[in-house]
């Protein structure tokens, strides 16, 4: 219970450090170039009541989803399936090597080329740029797949289903867990790029906007909703799923 | 042609016949033979323990008879072929190998066919208690002592009332007491349900006290040297039984050099 209370003081005195810089450095600034989180905050009530901020938001948060989720499948499944078989990893290492390196700009501005700048490209650009790193983070995983367990299901005979869910994959949480948080924090930035380049609502399109028209706040205001946003699905569901699959340690 | 290892009934006998078991060394690319010249038959709810120095192919021998590892054309081949039944084992490792993500309960749970109609989980909760780990079925094996766990991995290799108990190294690296708990769990079973049990130890008391018989390996490329019937007494159920002592002083003097390096 101490050990907690301090936790939780320790965090606010964390975030109202960061504020304290904020507001003091505002003050020393062009209020222009760097409005004070007081402005940030009107500005985001202020979005928020023209329904603006929860559209684009939605949206943003939509396109962030799907990307996640297609990027987690397949980088999953070639990851695992690299990791056990010597002969595929052999075989698309260098695709590997090749997807973690061609820039993330790069990638959208083919999809958007080759596809049309529609909903479909953008996803695809977003999911594309996620799965080789999901696939390196799960490639390693299954790598690290203790013999000795996967010999006691072998011994037993043990079906498919059961050696997938209660032998291998509790053994792959720590990596998803991993790849799950950086895949997170990487894709919603490339998604406001993706936005920023060719689509005509999102986050990513709202802050074109107000960097044509200089509105920091502006800027400022929609970042800062969208981190709030990515801080709740963190203690919503990723702590306390981490919390759930690592209670036996 | 890759023999099936199969046995039927509970008068399981079988024969196990390995020519030569050679292991590919990766690193010089040579042959090593591990196994040569085996040819043992086992009785029915015989107790066989297996002795003999480090790497001499005891646990590839164990493998090979449960089927992880390949048995080549080396024959291991069950002798009663009357009543040949699917095959069921039950196999104790070196380490306890319990999941440590899944509890007591969920780790017996894993071998059992769930979907069979013959599936009761009135079974685990019965074994685990007569096992002694009742107010255990629900702590994750980090949480329960070694000894413990060492119960819980027998009571996996045994919740399918397996005919054949394959045994490795179980019990080493606990204290004696904790040995001799398990020493009775094991008898205990046993003496109520037939099941053949081969042993492999370094103890030579151990293998006196529980085995009916006793192959003794050679160095590698392990062959069984001396195929040895115990005539210990196995009341009471300890390491300091008398009459293993007795025993185990007559051996030691009468094969100094065969029992070298054992304990």
């Amino acid at each position: 219970m101490e050990s907690l209370r301090t936790n939780a003081i320790l965090r606010i005195a964390s975030v109202a450090l960061f504020f304290s810089i904020w507001q003091t450095s505002s003050l020393f600034v062009n209020i222009e170039l760097l409005p004070s989180p007081v402005e940030v905050f009107s500005k985001i009530i202020e979005e928020a009541k023209t329904n603006e901020l929860f559209f684009h938001t939605f949206i943003t948060l939509k396109r962030v989803f799907l990307s996640f989720v297609i990027a987690m499948f397949i980088g999953t499944f070639f990851g695992i399936y690299m990791g056990r078989n010597k002969k595929l990893n052999l075989f698309l290492d260098d695709w590997l090597v090749l997807g973690l390196n061609v820039p993330a700009l790069v990638i959208i501005i083919l999809c958007y080329v080759w596809f049309g700048l529609n909903e479909v490209a953008a996803i695809l650009a977003v999911s594309l740029n996620k799965i080789p790193m999901v696939a390196v983070i799960m490639r390693e995983g299954a790598r690290s797949i203790e013999k000795d367990y996967v010999e006691v299901a072998k011994f037993y005979k043990i079906n498919k289903k059961k050696l997938f869910f209660k032998v291998i994959l509790p053994q792959l949480y720590p990596y998803l867990l991993s790849s799950a948080r950086s895949g997170l924090s990487l894709i919603w930035k490339i998604v406001l790029v993706v936005e920023l380049l060719g689509r005509s609502n999102g986050v990513g399109f709202k802050l074109y906007g107000f960097f044509q028209f200089f509105d920091i706040s502006g800027i400022l205001a929609y970042t800062l909703a969208f981190v709030f946003l990515i801080i709740i699905i963190e203690f919503i569901i990723v702590r306390p799923f981490e919390k759930k699959i690592s209670v036996w340690r | 042609m890759k023999k099936k290892f199969q046995y039927g009934g509970s008068r399981v006998s079988f024969e196990i016949k390995i020519k030569e078991k050679n292991f590919n060394n990766n690193h010089d690319k040579n042959k090593t033979t591990v196994l040569k010249n085996i040819d043992i038959k086992i009785k029915s709810n015989e107790f066989v323990c297996v002795v003999g120095p480090s790497g001499c192919g005891k646990t590839t021998l164990m493998n090979m008879i449960g089927g992880l590892i390949d048995h080549e054309n080396q024959v291991i081949q069950h002798t009663n072929k009357n009543s040949l039944e699917v095959k069921k084992f039950g196999y104790v490792f070196q380490t306890s190998r319990l999941l440590p993500w899944l509890t007591v309960k969920e780790n017996v749970e894993l071998v059992c066919d769930v979907d069979s109609p013959n599936f009761n989980y009135d079974n685990i909760n019965y074994l685990l208690e007569s096992f002694g780990l009742k107010d255990f079925v629900n702590f994750y094996p980090k949480a329960i002592s070694g000894g413990m766990r060492r119960k819980v991995a027998l009571a996996r290799a045994l919740i399918n009332s397996p005919k054949v108990l394959l045994m490795d190294e179980p019990f080493v690296s606990l204290d004696q007491p904790t040995s001799e708990s398990l020493y009775n769990v094991l008898i205990k079973y046993k003496n109520k349900n037939p099941i053949t049990v081969i042993f492999i130890t370094h103890m030579l008391k151990e293998a006196l006290l529980l085995g009916d018989r006793i192959l003794f390996f050679s160095k590698k490329p392990g062959t069984v040297v001396f195929d040895y019937k115990v005539k210990t007494i196995r009341k009471p159920l300890t390491l300091d039984n008398k009459s293993v002592d007795g025993e185990y002083k007559k051996l030691k003097s009468k094969y100094p050099q065969l029992l070298e390096g054992l304990v």
